[in-house]
């Protein structure tokens, strides 16, 4: 099969669905003649023109509040958020509005809308540009979250998205916009709340989100050279979240790490520790261990920032550690 | 006369080094000498007698590495070596740190503040308690904690402890033949009828369970179903649920375990120290073969035989299940 970088397979993914419904455009701050900073939607107003693919001022809550109107009256926008970091900006219209407006019209309503955004350190960034804030999204009721792993999972991911009824925040990690995997031309749908195996194992359980399942590969691929056989999945959306998937994996090897690489505190990794904490109980032989970014402001200097985030080293190291049935003592 | 084992000081502690004997072959011996030291990866111990004799068979020599639980020599009431013999449950050892880690500076990584409590991971706890292990005895020997599943091994080894309870064995055993096709029809008509696929397992666990409760009255029956392969699964009272449902696992404490080996050439299994009433369904050309164990612990004969007959009328014809 053909390789492709994940940035042309949301490219890819934005105008095959463009050509087969001409209710969807495209909106954001140099999504047309930019193509945006990390030239992913380039080419895209050259075949719908500036009508479809509209830039907009340097003004978030506008042109978000625009698409949850214009997704409340037959339109199927989607919304390129060039920072995730910037979502506080758009907090009521994305939360109050475009999540609820369904559930308060009683039905009558509904807001087909994906807001596009990034997540992801360690591209020297700073503080305010480097933040994954999937979780604060996660949060609210009536938006579903998707975090596509690879090429595969954000064509297969966004093109679902851009289908559903529903408002769909994809967070993209945006160090592996130039990452290619294997993609299928055409058609690809990939279903929500369907967590993928990634690798077959039977002692420990690495659950990673996004980028994060690539650290968890290559601390799978560690352990492996030293008689560990580490089982990695990728819940591919966090809302809904494939429970079944999980819990099966944790009874099967009664260990578990999970990686994300929000916050620690209060975030996606705490919620999948508790819920295993709360399903699996009695199946498990050692806490379940959480890795996040460390509970600071992402940090600029490089040597800093790198260990903000999970390494593989760090994933294999409590591995180890939960193997040999030490303590975890904070 | 008691055996001297190898005893076992460490988590995870597959062997423990005889650093050496500090008595010889035939001389006597008082409880409370020290026997022998042994080093574990953390630090050298002393072993002390817990028997008066003299030692005798001493199979271990020093410098040698010796599994956990394996007997090194015997106490016995003359110098002679004595016939070997089937022994009595050896007595517990105690033992005495008189080494301290080799980098004393250093905090202990397992130190583990308890307060009496025993720590131990959930499924160690679960799986402990299903084979009637007692944690408290792994304690008892000094072994660090928190335990895990891989100390079971070591326990599991070890001999009981004066008082505990002592795992039943069954005792008695009841085999029956039935015809394969009624069930088979019933799968069959379900899978045809209702587009309800019925797997041998769940309908094993339904018949059984009912025919224990009108066999013996049992107002909650707990199906644990045995899977070598994976986890087992503890269904509560299968028959109430309708076979096209899936039943509620729990967390009950099991009434009897079920083998589902009718996909398989074996015919009955009993594995493990399991204390319970053991149903083995196999499967030869068009019959199922029945096998029930269990000891008059569990019931008496006339239930036990009142279960297996009720079992088999079901598996041979469905609608007795229904009545």
């Amino acid at each position: 099969m053909r390789q492709i970088t994940l940035s042309t397979a949301v490219n890819e993914a934005i105008a095959e669905e463009m050509r087969r419904d001409e209710t969807i455009f495209l909106i954001g701050e140099d999504v047309a003649e930019a193509g945006t900073p990390f030239k992913i939607t380039s080419g895209l107003v050259e075949e719908f023109g500036t009508d479809r693919v509209i830039d907009t001022p340097i003004a978030e809550p506008g042109f978000m509040g625009i698409a949850v109107g214009a997704a409340m009256t037959g339109s199927r926008p989607i919304v390129d958020l060039m920072f995730g970091d910037f979502i506080f900006l758009i907090m009521d219209q994305l939360c109050n509005q475009a999540a609820k407006t369904h559930y308060m019209s009683g039905g009558k309503l509904n807001v087909p809308l994906v807001l596009r955004t990034n997540m992801g350190a360690t591209r020297r960034s700073a503080a305010q540009h480097s933040q994954s804030l999937h979780a604060i999204v996660a949060h609210i009721p009536g938006l579903k979250i998707a975090m596509p792993s690879s090429a595969f999972e954000a064509k297969g991911l966004l093109k679902t998205a851009i289908r559903d009824n529903n408002p769909v925040v994809i967070f993209e990690d945006k160090l592996m916009y130039q990452d290619k995997a294997d993609v299928p031309e055409g058609e690809l749908l990939i279903p929500f709340g369907v967590a993928n195996v990634k690798r077959e194992g039977s002692d420990i359980t690495l659950v990673g989100t996004s980028s994060m399942v690539q650290v968890a590969e290559k601390a799978a691929e560690i352990l492996a050279a030293e008689g560990i056989s580490a089982e990695v999945i990728d819940p591919r959306t966090i809302v809904p979240l494939d429970m079944d998937t999980i819990n099966a994996s944790v009874r099967k090897t009664s260990r578990c790490i999970v990686i994300d690489e929000g916050h620690q505190s209060f975030g996606v990794t705490s919620e999948i520790a508790s819920r295993l904490m709360e399903e699996s109980f009695y199946h498990l032989d050692g806490p379940v261990i959480r890795m996040g970014a460390m509970d600071v402001p992402i940090p600029f200097s490089p040597a800093l920032e790198d260990i903000t985030v999970p390494t593989p080293e760090g994933v294999a190291a409590n591995a180890r550690k939960l193997m040999a049935g030490e303590m975890f003592n904070g | 006369m008691a055996d001297v084992i190898m005893p076992a000081l460490g988590m995870a502690q597959d062997t423990g080094k005889l650093v050496q004997w500090m008595k010889a072959p035939g001389d006597a011996i008082s409880t409370g000498d020290v026997l022998f030291e042994v080093e574990t990866d953390k630090s050298v111990m002393e072993v002390e007698a817990q028997a008066d004799g003299f030692l005798t068979q001493v199979s271990a020599s020093d410098g040698e590495d010796v599994p956990v639980g394996q007997v090194i020599a015997v106490i016995s009431a003359t110098a002679e070596n004595p016939v070997a013999a089937p022994a009595p449950p050896p007595v517990a050892q105690a033992v005495t740190e008189v080494v301290a880690a080799p980098t004393p500076t250093a905090p202990a990584p397992d130190a583990v503040t308890t307060g009496g409590r025993i720590l131990a991971s959930p499924k160690a706890r679960r799986l402990a308690a299903q084979e009637g292990l007692d944690l408290g005895q792994l304690a008892a020997t000094g072994a660090p904690m928190p335990y895990h599943v891989s100390d079971l091994a070591t326990l599991r080894e070890m001999p009981a402890a004066a008082g505990q309870t002592v795992v039943m064995a069954a005792t008695k055993q009841i085999m029956a033949r039935c015809q394969r096709s009624g069930s088979r029809d019933f799968m069959e008509w379900m899978q045809a009828d209702g587009a309800i696929t019925v797997t041998t397992s769940a309908m094993f666990a339904s018949f059984a369970s009912g025919a224990f409760r009108a066999a013996t009255e049992t107002p909650t029956v707990v199906v644990q179903v045995a899977d070598p392969d994976g986890t087992d699964i503890f269904l509560r009272n299968p028959d109430f649920t309708r076979l096209s449902a899936p039943v509620s696992e729990t967390d009950e404490d099991a009434t009897f375990v079920l083998h589902d080996l009718s996909d398989s050439f074996l015919t009955s299994l009993r594995l493990g120290d399991t204390a319970l009433p053991t149903l083995s369904l196999g499967s030869d050309g068009d019959s199922y073969l029945i096998t029930f164990e269990f000891s008059s612990e569990h019931m008496d004969d006339a239930q036990g035989i009142a279960f297996v007959s009720g079992l088999a009328r079901r598996l041979a014809d469905p609608l007795h299940h229904l009545v």
